[in-house]
C-alpha cells in the first residue's frame, strides 16, 4: 500500500519536486507496484493534458493571424480592435515568433544531444531547476517539436554521417523491437528519395523513429514513428519554421512526415507514402 | 507593449477562454484586460516577466467582474466549444472539453498554467495571488479527476463544479 499522497505523487509526475525529493519518491515507486500504477495514469493525463492546451494555442494562433491579416471593419472580433492595428507589428510578430521558436529549438536540440537525447520535455526540464523553462516549448505536443527539430537538421548532416544503414531490411528488424513489430520503412525510390539511416529518438522517454530519406537535390525528408498512444490525436498537420508536417496512423503506429515542402507536394508525398505503408 | 500584447495575443486569448463561460465573455475579458494593460502600462515593472504580468492583470479582471456579479455563481458549465478545436482528433478533444467544462474556472486556469503554460506551482501561486497549498491541491485535484475521466470513471458533477466555484477547497473531486 503506498503511503505517498495524492498532492505528492501528482507533484512528482508534474515535475515540481526538487532533484532529491524526485529522486526520493522514484525509489517509492520502483518497488510500489501500486503507486506506480497509479504514477502511470497520472503521466498519461499530465500528457494528455499538454496536448491537449497545445492544440488549444494552435487554434487561437490560427484565429489570431487569420485576424491580423483580414482588413478591419468586419463585426468579429480581431486582434487590431483589441490592442491597436499594425500590420508592421503583425509582420514583426511573425518574424519575431520564429526566431524565439528557432531559438528555442536549437536550445532543446543542444540539451538533448548533452544528455544522449534529441529532445527535452517539459516536465524534465522543470525538476530541481529554479528557473521556468519557455512555456511555449514546455507546452509543445510531439509533433510541434519534431518539427521543430526537422528544421535543424540539414542536407550536410546527412551526407557527411558515417551512420548510414545500407540494409533497409535489418534496419527495420531493430526498429520493430523499439517501436512495434508493424513499423514500416517505406521503400521511396519511385519517389526519388533515397533511404539515408533511421535513428530512435526520445521524448518522454517514448522512443520515437526518425527515417531519413534524400532526394536527388534539395532539403531532406524524413518519416517519424512511434506506437500510437491511447487517446492522442491521430491525423493532422502543422507548419513550423519552414517545414511542414502530415501524421496519420496505420496499424497501431503514428506515422509523420516532416519536410520543407511546399502544401501541394507534402499532400502529394504523404498520400504515395500512406499507399506504400498500407501495402501488403 | 503593443508589440508584446500582439505577440502573447493566442496564449492571452487561451487563458481568458479558461475563466470565461463563453466564447463571447472571453473575447469581452480580453478586449478589456488588453486596454487597461495599455492604460496602465507603467504599472508593469521592467524587468518582470511580461506574460506573468498579463496572465495576472487578465485574472485580476476577470476577478473584478466576478465580484461584481449579483449572483457570483457561473451560469453552469461553460461552452464546450471554448475548448474544443475545430480540427484535429474531434474525438480525444471532445473528452478533454468535456473534462474542461465540468471544472471550476479557478481549477482550469491552474491546470492551463501548469499544464498548458508549463509552469512551476510557485509561479501559478505568485501569478494567481494564491497560496502554494492551494496550487497545488487544485492540481492533483484536477489531474486525478482527469487520469479517472480518463480511465472512464465519473468526473465530477456540475452542481459540484458550481458549488467550487464559491468554495474550491471544500470539496473534492472523486479520484
Amino acid at each position: 500500500m503506498s503511503e505517498l499522497s495524492d498532492e505528492l505523487l501528482v507533484a512528482y509526475v508534474d515535475g515540481q519536486l526538487a532533484r532529491d525529493q524526485s529522486a526520493a519518491v522514484k525509489r517509492v515507486v520502483d518497488f510500489d507496484d501500486v503507486a506506480g500504477k497509479r504514477v502511470l495514469g497520472l503521466k498519461r493525463a499530465n500528457a494528455r493534458l499538454e496536448e491537449a492546451f497545445d492544440a488549444m494555442l494552435r487554434e487561437h494562433r490560427e484565429q489570431t493571424d487569420e485576424e491580423t491579416q483580414e482588413p478591419s471593419g468586419e463585426t468579429e472580433p480581431d486582434a487590431g480592435a483589441m490592442i491597436g492595428r499594425s500590420s508592421a507589428l503583425a509582420v514583426f510578430f511573425g518574424a519575431h515568433g520564429a526566431l524565439v521558436l528557432i531559438a528555442g529549438a536549437l536550445a532543446v536540440l543542444l540539451l538533448g544531444v548533452g544528455a544522449g537525447y534529441l529532445i527535452n520535455t517539459s516536465s524534465n526540464a522543470r525538476v530541481g531547476q529554479p528557473v521556468a523553462a519557455s512555456s511555449e516549448q514546455a507546452a509543445s505536443g510531439w509533433r510541434r517539436d519534431i518539427a521543430l527539430a526537422q528544421g535543424l537538421i540539414g542536407r550536410e548532416a546527412l551526407e557527411v554521417s558515417l551512420e548510414s544503414q545500407a540494409n533497409p531490411d535489418l534496419v527495420r528488424f531493430q526498429l520493430a523491437g523499439v517501436i512495434g513489430p508493424n513499423v514500416v520503412i517505406p521503400d521511396l525510390k519511385p519517389q526519388g528519395l533515397r533511404f539515408v539511416r533511421a535513428q530512435v529518438l526520445r521524448r518522454s522517454g517514448e522512443p520515437i523513429a526518425q527515417i531519413s530519406y534524400l532526394p536527388e537535390t534539395g532539403p531532406p525528408v524524413a518519416l517519424y514513428a512511434k506506437a500510437q498512444a491511447t487517446g492522442q490525436a491521430g491525423e493532422g498537420s502543422l507548419t513550423q519554421g519552414g517545414v511542414r508536417t502530415r501524421a496519420w496512423v496505420h496499424n497501431g503506429i503514428a506515422y509523420m512526415l516532416a519536410a520543407a515542402l511546399s502544401e501541394t507536394e507534402m499532400d502529394g508525398l504523404a498520400a504515395k507514402i500512406k499507399g506504400v505503408i498500407a501495402a501488403p | 507593449m503593443r508589440t508584446q500584447l500582439i505577440e502573447m495575443l493566442p496564449r492571452l486569448r487561451r487563458f481568458a477562454g479558461v475563466l470565461a463561460n463563453s466564447a463571447e465573455e472571453r473575447e469581452r475579458l480580453l478586449s478589456t484586460a488588453c486596454d487597461a494593460m495599455l492604460e496602465n502600462a507603467h504599472r508593469y515593472q521592467s524587468g518582470a516577466q511580461f506574460d506573468h504580468w498579463a496572465f495576472s492583470e487578465i485574472h485580476a479582471m476577470w476577478l473584478k467582474g466576478l465580484r461584481e456579479r449579483d449572483e457570483p455563481i457561473a451560469p453552469g458549465p461553460a461552452e464546450e466549444r471554448l475548448f474544443l478545436p475545430q480540427a484535429g482528433d474531434i474525438d480525444g478533444d471532445r473528452e478533454f472539453a468535456e473534462f474542461l467544462r465540468s471544472l471550476p474556472a479557478q481549477q482550469r486556469v491552474v491546470l492551463l498554467l501548469i499544464y498548458g503554460e508549463g509552469q512551476f506551482y510557485e509561479d501559478a501561486a505568485k501569478l494567481l495571488d494564491t497560496p502554494l497549498e492551494t496550487i497545488a491541491r487544485r492540481a492533483a485535484r484536477s489531474l486525478i479527476a482527469f487520469s479517472a475521466h480518463l480511465d472512464g470513471s465519473t468526473s465530477i458533477s456540475t452542481h459540484e463544479a458550481e458549488i467550487q466555484h464559491l468554495y474550491p477547497e471544500q470539496k473534492r473531486a472523486p479520484a
